[in-house]
This record gives structure tokens, C-alpha cells and sequence, in this order.
């Protein structure tokens, strides 16, 4: 919460303590979730639904977009349920603007991801729905036009997670759009025990699974359904519910990870041009350690141990761990969830979202998970698990995670039934904060107090050129330099490895600004690596500041950390 | 053959009948045994240890839903005459749990007590029961109890598996360590320690568990994965390779050992061969997943059926119309279900309910008799005379053509 940071890092020995305030209140983020169910446990409620934390009208603070569930058969809503997009005010509060922006989608949401996908410098917002899912254009004045039609991108299956990337370098954000299964209103089962009469929500297992939608984006604001000819069309196995892109394979093109509820998961390689080949079972995703599949739920990558590649983290059921697969080189992954110390604390937990991220700003990858069981009446079940869980975050410590969650302050106190997560900077003081959304409950903001204090930082906000203006998919390798160091000097062997994402977690997307602590070094190398290949090196840029970053012409702007 | 057949009207005694019965079980011919028996019962029925032995050998030599449901009767007159019978309990506990009778099943045991060697039994019995219907924590209560009294290997392996699904690994360990010291040759606790210490990346010492594992029950597919697994997990996958291939050779479809096979195939370089290997396990892996799904899902309905059965056979209609129509929500397209239902109401006097029961059974099956005659029966009880004329006719056709006549 204070811009002093560097004199803070210096010559203490002792970080000072990190915590998360639940700040949702005070910031006038009262959205309150409502899966509108009735008793039947119909099973999209509970599914939950996303956020997106992006900044929809450029003022520079990041606004956040609650998705809302909506009536099902039979249910009575006291008030129109829509989805909630509140703009930030830049000081420390937020205002409910969804019908003036004409963001207030009424459909049964799922999912949200934001991004510029026309290149015209406003950013765009795609929403994911049970039923037919919506595209809107920033209009640049405020407000947003659906043009879901006109684009032809409005498929209509239960639609969860998605992602842009750029996935055949024309310059133009193209679309992923996982889905989930060919549950129906008219196709509801009763699932649950009979022999003690009680009705629970079905198992992925009792529908059959959907093919996920690839939108070609054919650079004059429409798209086009590619997925059967990029090969990611797996309706078999398809139970699609998180997703996001990376260059997994380090070769300079934009591979995507899918998170699949009860069927293996896919990892879809790149072959350069915009077609894919799936390699999950080779490279080891796919599966557990045992062969089996599991209820992969969200996902997120990022080079969690500094080697260059990209790791993946996927969420998943109780009694199955999250799964946590280093990325060993050679196509080849492993699953190190045990011996990094993920598994056992997260043994009778039910992950969803998920979000790498620096909250102590110690130049390296911690780890959320938002928690909360699928099964509303599992304690009549099983008396292992509860309903509403704690949320976890995992600090990075090198060789392992430790789970801090329960040192972190009031915003990781309440048990709650968590789905979507999202990071970002929402105070602009140098630390991510968290947004957490919570099945027919109200949404949490998890400000980050401290972690600007505990290491210093660096914000890069890239546009692109010939580059997708969003920069989706560019990649950044960051060398930290340590106080009056010149290059040559760096703090670390290797550099710090970040790609702009859009899309990740669980049907949600994060602030596309990366945020990179440095730990104690006061200063950054940056290498940037954009879509199409253009490779860019800046020198050293101070840290503790946010940088606006135009493909090929460097630092436009920049700005120091924010007092609110 | 020396005896009669008890339908022929031979107008034994009991006794003898049941001596008869106890000579076929000494020559394993326990199928034909149970005849005799059911005669034995039928004119001594205060004879438990027919019932007993009528109800042991409908449960060992014949699974089909209607033998364990009048095994459960067995044994239910058989507990009936021997209130204090340990063994008795235990019998009926497993009948019980074969057609989810959970409940009944913990009410029964929670009823009795006993010491020795019977009462960890019988606490192993209420500890599965218990994970059954969820309750770990109760489970472990019972376990933790149990070997206070002085419980062994059994115990202890239970134990370890409850203390896994609590979360608590360390306390798992523990309880599968115990188990295998108390017991070295308990193959399911050595797997089950072996699986545990890889999972947790102690693989020098799941190495040395899961050879041992091999070395008891070399001829055991599992072992042998588990053991190439560990091997694998520790960076040696040429080490592994033999022992996923033994296993492969005893269990030629054991899925995750041809998946474990072709990640150590990738690890040692061979791609085309890990190619091969991981498309095959794929192949297997779906068609073992859609049967595995198919199978859970018939064995849910046919445990709920069982139960509506039980209840109706004991005259409790209400309940076991109840019970089949849930069973109905989990399986809409069961004919044999809705059969039961039509069962459950024409004993509810129900008749209207009952036509249309057994009007959508005939829909379902076509070609099953005895839902014709059930369906005249309801026919001519709501005055449709000749529609219930229509349905004997079919019933007789049907009967004509069956196999076997």
C-alpha cells in the first residue's frame, strides 16, 4: 500500500510479513454469485463461474468482470442476474457500470477472457456461457457492442474456459474455446445415492463429452471454426475445463494445455502452422503418475523452477492432488506434485482456479489454488471432506512449496465454495492481488498488503505491432540486476521466463501485465521475444515501475507505484 | 445318484434332508445341495444350521441377485434362532452389503458384541461398512478401537487405507508398515505400502517393499508394475522395462502397466516402440473406461434393485415401490426395474400403476413372460378382459418358443 519500497528491501534481514486483506467490502465489489438452483441439482450449478481482471476502459487501473450464473427451470430470481463489470475508480473502490458499458450479459455465464482481439487498442471481452456464448467490442468511449453474430463466434455448447493467442503469427488473436459436457436441461439424471435419497450433482461420467471450438480469426472481425482442421476437435474425450497457452516446447510457436474433468488432459502441440498434434501421453500430462485420468478443472503455466520451460499446474478432484508437471526438456514432462510438497496439503481439497504469480516479490512463482468441493451435501457422503474449503497459496522456496495460506491474513480466513481466480495489480502499488469467485456466494479481493515491502518488482505492459496488439503469447525473459550492477552482473544465473496469457485458471483471465519480482535487485535486463518472432533487448530498466512496451520502438511510458 | 430329489415329494424328514444336503457339500456338489435344504428349511424351520448352510451356499455358489436376497433370508432365521452366533452376524453383514443394505448392515453389528479374535472381525466388517457409506472418521474410531484390543495385520492394513483417504499420509504409512511387520506375506498391505512410498518419492524404499511383493506372489501382475514403477519414478527406466514386461505377460491387459511401459520407453529413447505402446494402452484405456463407467453404473442399479426386493419380499410395499422408483431416476430404461415396480404395486393394490409398470417393461422387454402374465392379471383386475386375453396368449406364446422347452 505505499510506494517506498526499495528502501524498505534494503539492509533488512527479515522480509516483512505478506498478507491478503478481504478488501471486497471496503472496494464496493459486491457481487454475490447465484447458481439458481432450485433442489434439482442441475449439474451446471454447480460449476460456478469466472472473473476477468483487465483494464476495460484504458484508464490504466484494472476493472474486474464478474460472470453470473442465471435461473434454472423453476427458479424465482428476486433480481435480474446478469454479469457485473466494475470499473475502477484508482482509488481503492470500484462502481458497478454493466448496463451503461452493455456488459450485462444475462445468459447462464461460465467464463470471461479479455483481450484486443481487433488490434484497435481497446481491449475486447469474450464471455463464455452455458448456451451461447458472447463476444463483446470495446466501442473505446465506454461501452461495448455485442458482435457475436457478425463475428461468428457464438457456439453454443456449455462453453468453460477460454484463451486467445495468436496461434498462426498473422498478427490476429484467435480463439480457444474449451466445452464442457452435453449436459441439457432436458438431458438432467438423477445422480447421487438412492439408497439413502439423496439427489447430488452427476458425475462428468454420465454425459458424453464436446468437441472444444478453435476460432480462426480472419483479421476483418470475423472467425472461423478451424478446430476439426487444427486437430483439437477430441469430442470423445473432450471434457474441457480450463486452458491456457504457452510455448511449451520452446520453439517459438504458441502450444495450448487443456484441463479435463475425468478424461486425460491434452496437451496440443504447434507444428508451426496453426495446427496442432496432441501430446499429452507421450510427454506425460495426460494422465496421473498411475495411468489414470483425472478431474482436471483449471490451469495455469509458468516457469516455476527458473529452467527456461514452462511448467503446468491443473487442479483437480479430491484424493487426487493437484497435479504440478515439470517440464523437463525434450517434450517431456514429469509429475513432481509429491516431491515439490503440493500433494499432501492438497489431498481433501477440490482445486479450481489457479494462478502462478510473485506475491512476495522474491523473483520467483508462487502458487494459488481456490478450493471448494463440487458435491453441495458431501458431508452426508463422506465426513473426509467439507463443502466450503480454505483457499492455498504455496510459496516457492526452490526446492519445494510450503503452504503459507494460513499465515496470510484475513482474506484467506473464510471457507468458501471457491471456482474462478484472477491476479493483478488492482492498486497499482506493486504487489498482485487476487479476485476469487465463489459458487453462489459472494466474490472475495484478496489485496496483497506487503508484497510491494518484500521484494522489488517490475510491470510490463506490451503492445504489439506487427505482434497482436495484446501481445498475447510474447515472451519476456527478465534478468535481475542487483543495486548498481551493470549488465553482465545479473543476480541469477538464468533469467526470469514470463509469457503474456490470455486466459488461464479456471473459465477466468488475468491482468495482461506481467508483473515480475525481482527480489532484491533494483534493476532488470529484458529480452522480449514477440508473436512472429521479432526478438528485443532493452537495457537496464529501474525497477519498482511499470513500463508500456511498444514492439520496436521500446518504453513509451512508465509510472512509479501508487499511494491509494 | 443316491438321493432322490426333494421336488419329486420323497416326504423325507428334515433331518434327513438336511443330512443329505450335507453330503453333497462334502462332495462339492453344492449346487444340488440347495434343494435339499430348501426343503429342510421349509419343514424344520427352526433348524439354523440349515439355514445357515442354505444361506452360505446361495452367497458362494450362485451370485444372482434373487440367491443373495434368499440368502439374506437365510441367515436373517438362521440369527433368529442363534442370536449370539459371531459367525452368523458376519454372514449376514456381507449379504447385507452385497444389495446395500449399509445401514441395516452398522445397525446389526452396532447391536452385538463380542471378544477375541470374532470381535476384530466383526470390527473389520463395521470399519468396510463404515468407508462404504463415508463415515472415515467413524471407521478409523473402529479400527483405532480394535487394535487397542489387541487387533493384528488385518486391522492395520484397513487401517492404513482409512488414514489414506483421510488425508493423513504419514499416519497411513505407519498403519501399513505395522500391517506388514505383523504379517510380511499380506500381499494387499505390501502393495498397498509399495504404491504408498512411491507416491511419495521414497522409491528406494517402495523398491525394496515391492520386491518383496514379487517375491510372495511372484505369479501377481500388480506387484510386478508396481515395482517398475518405482524403479521408473527413481530415473531408471531400463531397470523398469523388465518388470512392466513381466507384468504384461501375466496380465497382458493391465492398462497403466503398458502406459507405465511406454513413458519408460520414451525415457530410454526408443520413441517409435513408446509410440506404439502408448497407442495401444490408449485403445485399452478407453474401451476399459467405457466398460468401467457401464459397469459402475449396472452395479448401482442392480445394489438399489436388490434393495427394493428385499423390502418387498418382507411385505414392506410402500417401501419398495419407493426404491424402485429411484432406482428408475438412476436407470429410466431398466425393464426389469420397472417389473419390480409393477410387483410392488399390485401388492399396493395399486392396479392402474401396476398395468402401466409392467406395460413399459413389456416396452423395454419385448420378450420377457412373465411380465405378460403379470400385465393380464392387471388387466383383467381393471375389467380389460380382452386385452388381458391378448397378454395370456402372448405370455403362452412366449413361453412356447423359450429356450429349453
Amino acid at each position: 500500500m505505499t510506494g517506498s519500497t526499495a528502501s524498505a528491501v534494503a539492509g533488512t534481514t527479515q522480509p516483512p510479513r505478506v498478507t491478503f486483506a478481504r478488501a471486497s467490502e471496503n472496494a464496493g465489489l459486491h457481487f454475490d454469485h447465484v447458481h439458481g438452483g432450485t433442489g434439482q441439482r442441475y449439474m451446471v450449478e454447480t460449476m460456478g463461474a469466472g472473473v476477468s481482471v483487465a483494464d476495460l476502459d484504458g484508464d490504466g487501473w484494472l476493472d474486474v468482470y464478474f460472470v453470473q450464473s442465471a435461473a434454472t427451470p423453476g427458479f424465482q430470481s428476486p433480481q435480474a442476474l446478469h454479469n457485473v463489470f466494475y470499473r475502477n475508480l484508482g482509488n481503492g473502490t470500484f462502481a458497478a457500470a454493466s448496463r451503461i458499458s452493455r456488459l450485462d450479459d444475462p445468459g447462464y455465464g461460465m467464463g470471461a477472457v479479455a483481450a484486443d482481439y481487433d488490434n484497435d487498442g481497446f481491449t475486447d471481452l469474450y464471455v463464455t456461457n452455458f448456451g451461447a456464448n458472447r463476444l463483446y467490442r470495446n466501442n473505446g468511449d465506454g461501452t461495448f457492442s455485442d458482435v457475436t453474430g457478425k463475428a461468428g463466434v457464438g457456439d453454443e455448447g456449455w462453453g468453460t474456459s477460454a484463451a486467445w493467442a495468436d496461434i498462426d503469427d498473422d498478427g490476429n488473436l484467435d480463439l480457444y474455446v474449451a466445452n464442457y459436457v452435453d449436459f441439457a436441461w432436458d438431458n438432467h439424471k438423477f445422480c447421487g445415492s438412492v439408497q439413502r435419497d439423496l439427489r447430488a450433482y452427476c458425475h462428468p461420467d454420465v454425459y458424453g463429452g464436446v468437441a472444444d471450438v478453435l476460432y480462426r480469426n480472419q483479421g476483418d472481425g470475423t472467425f472461423a471454426d478451424v478446430a476439426a482442421a487444427a486437430g483439437v476437435a477430441n469430442a470423445r474425450e473432450g471434457k474441457g475445463l480450463g486452458v491456457v497457452f504457452g510455448d511449451y516446447d520452446n520453439d517459438g510457436d504458441l502450444d495450448t494445455y487443456v484441463a479435463n474433468d475425468s478424461t486425460r488432459n491434452f496437451l496440443y502441440l504447434n507444428q508451426g502452422d496453426g495446427t496442432f498434434f496432441d501430446n499429452a501421453l507421450l510427454a506425460g500430462v495426460g494422465y496421473n503418475q498411475d495411468g489414470k485420468a483425472e478431474a482436471g478443472m483449471g490451469t495455469d503455466s509458468a516457469d516455476f523452477d527458473g529452467d527456461g520451460r514452462l511448467d503446468v499446474v491443473v487442479t483437480n478432484l479430491d484424493l487426487q492432488t493437484n497435479t504440478l508437471y515439470q517440464n523437463l526438456g525434450q517434450g517431456i514432462f514429469s509429475d513432481v506434485t509429491f516431491a515439490k510438497g503440493l500433494a499432501e496439503p492438497s489431498l481433501l481439497y477440490v482445486g479450481f482456479g489457479t494462478n502462478w504469480f510473485d506475491y512476495d516479490n522474491d523473483a520467483d512463482f508462487d502458487l494459488f489454488v481456490a478450493n471448494g468441493h463440487i458435491i453441495d451435501n458431501v458431508e452426508s457422503f463422506r465426513d473426509n471432506v467439507t463443502y466450503a474449503q480454505p483457499n492455498h497459496l504455496y510459496r516457492n522456496e526452490g526446492a519445494v512449496f510450503q503452504e503459507v495460506h494460513e499465515a496470510m491474513g484475513p482474506g484467506f480466513e473464510p471457507l468458501k465454495v471457491s471456482r474462478g481466480s484472477s491476479i493483478g495489480d488492482l492498486d497499482n502499488d506493486g504487489d498482485i492481488d487476487l479476485i476469487v469467485t465463489n459458487n453462489n456466494q459472494t466474490a472475495d479481493y484478496l489485496r496483497n498488503d506487503g508484497g510491494n515491502l518484500a521484494g522489488h518488482w517490475i510491470q510490463l505492459r506490451l503492445v504489439g505491432r506487427t505482434a497482436n496488439r495484446t501481445a498475447a503469447g510474447a515472451r519476456v525473459l527478465v534478468t535481475p540486476l542487483p543495486d548498481g550492477s551493470t549488465p553482465g552482473t545479473a543476480a541469477r544465473e538464468l533469467p526470469i521466463v514470463v509469457e503474456v496469457k490470455a486466459g488461464s485458471s479456471y473459465c477466468s483471465s488475468s491482468d495482461l501485465q506481467l508483473h515480475i519480482g525481482l527480489g532484491t535487485a533494483t534493476a532488470a535486463l529484458l529480452t522480449i521475444r514477440w508473436p512472429g518472432g521479432r526478438v528485443e533487448r532493452l537495457g537496464r530498466l529501474v525497477g519498482n515501475r511499470a513500463y508500456v512496451l511498444h514492439e520496436a520502438r521500446g518504453v513509451i511510458a512508465q509510472r512509479g507505484p501508487t499511494s491509494q | 445318484m443316491l438321493l432322490p430329489h426333494p421336488a419329486l415329494g420323497s416326504g423325507q424328514e428334515p433331518g434327513v434332508l438336511y443330512a443329505q444336503a450335507l453330503t453333497l457339500t462334502r462332495l462339492e456338489r453344492f449346487r444340488e445341495a440347495i434343494p435339499y435344504l430348501e426343503k429342510a428349511v421349509a419343514a424344520d424351520p427352526g433348524n439354523a444350521d440349515a439355514w445357515m448352510l442354505l444361506g452360505r451356499l446361495l452367497t458362494q455358489h450362485d451370485g444372482r441377485l434373487e440367491a443373495i436376497l434368499r440368502a439374506t433370508e437365510a441367515f436373517e432365521q438362521a440369527l433368529e434362532q442363534r442370536p449370539d452366533s459371531v459367525e452368523i452376524h458376519l454372514r449376514l453383514t456381507r449379504a447385507y452389503r452385497r444389495i446395500g443394505l449399509y445401514e441395516e448392515a452398522l445397525e446389526l453389528l452396532d447391536g452385538f458384541a463380542t471378544a477375541g479374535s470374532m470381535a476384530f472381525s466383526l470390527a473389520l466388517a463395521r470399519a468396510q461398512i463404515q468407508m462404504q457409506v463415508g463415515s472415515y472418521h467413524g471407521a478409523r474410531a473402529t479400527l483405532r478401537h480394535a487394535i487397542t484390543e489387541g487387533a493384528g495385520a488385518l486391522t492395520y492394513y484397513q487401517l492404513g487405507i482409512v488414514e489414506r483417504n483421510l488425508g493423513d499420509l504419514d499416519a497411513a504409512r505407519a498403519a501399513l508398515e505395522t500391517a506388514n511387520r505383523l504379517r510380511p506375506r499380506l500381499i494387499e498391505a505390501i502393495l498397498e505400502l509399495g504404491s504408498l512410498l512411491i507416491t511419495r518419492q521414497e522409491f528406494a524404499t517402495a523398491t525394496e517393499t515391492l520386491r518383496r511383493a514379487v517375491e510372495v506372489a511372484p505369479e501377481n501382475a500388480g506387484a510386478h508394475n508396481l515395482l517398475g514403477l518405482a524403479r521408473l519414478r527413481a530415473g531408471d527406466a531400463s531397470g523398469a522395462v523388465p518388470y512392466f514386461e513381466r507384468a504384461l505377460a501375466l496380465e497382458p491387459t493391465l492398462a497403466n502397466a503398458i502406459y507405465n511401459l511406454a513413458l519408460a520407453l520414451r525415457d530410454l529413447g526408443r520413441m517409435e516402440r513408446s509410440r506404439a505402446t502408448m497407442d495401444r494402452f490408449a485403445v485399452l484405456n478407453e474401451q476399459q473406461e467405457t466398460d468401467e463407467i457401464a459397469e459402475n453404473r449396472s452395479t448401482e442399479v442392480a445394489i438399489v434393485n436388490g434393495r427394493g426386493l428385499y423390502y418387498y419380499r418382507r411385505g414392506e410395499s410402500e417401501r419398495a415401490r419407493e426404491i424402485f422408483e429411484r432406482a428408475l431416476e438412476l436407470s429410466p430404461e431398466d425393464g426389469l426395474v420397472h417389473f419390480n415396480l409393477g410387483l410392488a404395486h399390485v401388492a399396493l393394490d395399486n392396479h392402474v400403476q401396476a398395468a402401466a409398470a409392467f406395460e413399459r417393461a413389456i416396452e423395454i422387454n419385448p420378450t420377457r413372460p412373465d411380465a405378460y402374465a403379470a400385465l393380464a392379471i392387471e388387466y383383467r383386475a381393471l375389467g380389460r378382459e380382452e386385452d388381458a386375453a391378448r397378454m395370456e396368449a402372448r405370455y403362452q406364446e412366449l413361453r412356447r418358443d423359450a429356450p429349453g422347452r
